[in-house]
């Protein structure tokens, strides 16, 4: 029987640092399709990869092997991504996120169907660059890594309601951006 | 990015780590950085509930807790004798103290206003706790008995009455056109009552009573203007008046 990321995760802890081998194969696509989908320039995304997975065996200790191994992952990888972004950009120095101030009203979690699906990976391929990271993030986290609104909402550390509401408005802004772009409905 | 690639990434990090480049941290450091993260919450919490119970200490000892019960010219005499630094403290102590939680699990995962309005909830009942248990009177007493310095001046400052046009005093005996009352520093002084004299909670004072006057000073004399019982929490304040005025004049 296959083990799972925790038990790996905790072989590692142990002082199997072989181990920490098998994690990387698992988890490197993901997180290099995570990366070329957030971040818009492709310089230094291997480099940023390397760091995410060299971080995760840093502080490996400070893992609860109670818990899902994968959102802790993506947590840095999120974490080095918008510094990453951040190095880039000047961006104004924010306490809190306006979008977590107040309670919304949790939009619920609906499996799309093909149809829908192939039609947002259009609009979305088309137009991801041009959707703004607070969107952006959510939408390829959900859509591409296919997480759960609870592990995304740990990963970014923000309400789960507030990640349906960012789906959902991601969602329409890039169908807006589509139809700017080429000038008619999908 | 190709397969290669990703070969590569992989090679590149399992050789690191077999080499010894990176090393795991050990447990201690990241119970350490909990502990630590804990004690900051902590501390600025307890900063937090100390200024703002101090703010409300400080206005009952002064008497402007009271002075809203006059209307809309006892409501400007607070707004404009506020102590507005003190004020600007205790904000940014809160700031700092819902920044430091929303860390937590418990506090990312709920809106921003509800994790502001249960720390509100929580610096107010402990700064209720606080009061109850006259904790910056003791404070400000065993301070006064051993001269600390800061903290002595800082109480006095504050603590002491400094707004003007408003006096928190304890009636010492009643005559015909007023009272006599011994004010924070124990000197005596004559309350005059006139028919334009307001009184929200009509005449009912008793001698020992505190009660706080708006009013000019002059030589001695006040021209009430005003005068309402100092309550606290509903209970006259009367039953501590002597200890303090007997703190206050030594």
């Amino acid at each position: 029987m296959t083990a799972t990321d925790e038990e790996i995760a905790s072989r590692v802890q142990q002082g199997d640092t072989e181990a920490f081998g098998v994690l990387v194969s698992r988890f490197e696509p993901k997180i290099s399709r995570y990366a070329r989908k957030f971040l818009r320039v492709a310089e230094d995304r291997e480099d940023l990869v390397q760091e995410v997975f060299l971080k995760a065996f840093i502080n490996i200790k400070s893992f609860d092997a109670t818990r899902r191994f994968s959102p802790w992952l993506y947590r840095i990888a999120h974490n080095e991504f918008v510094n990453a972004l951040k190095k880039g950009s000047r961006q104004p120095f924010q306490l809190f996120d306006f979008d977590t101030f107040f309670p919304e009203l949790s939009t619920p979690e609906i499996a799309s169907d093909a149809a829908e699906r192939a039609e947002l990976s259009r609009e979305m391929e088309a137009c991801l660059t041009e959707l703004s990271d607070k969107y952006r993030e959510p939408l390829v986290l959900y859509h591409f890594e296919e997480l759960p609104y609870d592990a995304i909402a740990e990963i970014l550390h923000i309400p789960i309601s507030t990640v349906g509401v960012r789906i959902k408005r991601g969602k329409e802004r890039l169908r807006v951006l589509y139809e700017a772009k080429f000038g008619k409905r999908v | 990015m190709t397969h290669e690639q990703l070969n590569n990434i992989k090679k590149h990090i399992v050789e690191k780590i077999k080499q010894g480049e990176v090393l795991m941290r050990p447990r201690w450091y990241f119970v350490l950085k909990a502990v630590l993260a804990v004690a900051g919450v902590l501390l600025v919490f307890v900063g937090a509930l100390y200024f703002l119970s101090f703010i409300v200490f400080m206005l009952h000892e002064t008497g402007l807790w009271f002075v809203p019960a006059f209307g809309f010219s006892g409501l400007s005499l607070l707004i404009f004798s506020l102590p507005w630094i003190l004020l600007f403290v205790s904000g940014v102590c809160f700031i700092a103290l819902e920044v430091l939680v929303r860390k937590y699990s418990f506090a990312y995962r709920t809106p921003v206003l509800y994790s502001v309005l249960a720390l509100l909830l929580l610096v107010m009942l402990g700064s209720v706790f606080l009061s109850r248990i006259e904790f910056h009177e003791r404070l400000w007493g065993s301070m006064r008995e051993r001269h600390v310095p800061v903290l002595d001046p800082f109480y006095r400052g504050y603590a002491m009455p400094h707004a003007k046009r408003v006096h928190p005093v304890v009636v010492a005996s009643t005559t015909e056109h007023g009272f006599f009352a011994v004010d924070r520093d124990g000197d005596n002084v004559e309350i005059t009552i006139s028919p334009e004299t307001r009184l929200p909670f009509g005449f009912n004072f008793d001698e020992g009573d505190e009660v706080v006057i708006i009013g000019n000073e002059a030589s001695g004399s006040i021209e009430a203007l005003g005068i309402a019982p100092m309550r606290r929490g509903g209970m006259p304040m009367h039953t501590r008046t002597q200890s303090i005025l007997f703190m206050r004049t030594r």
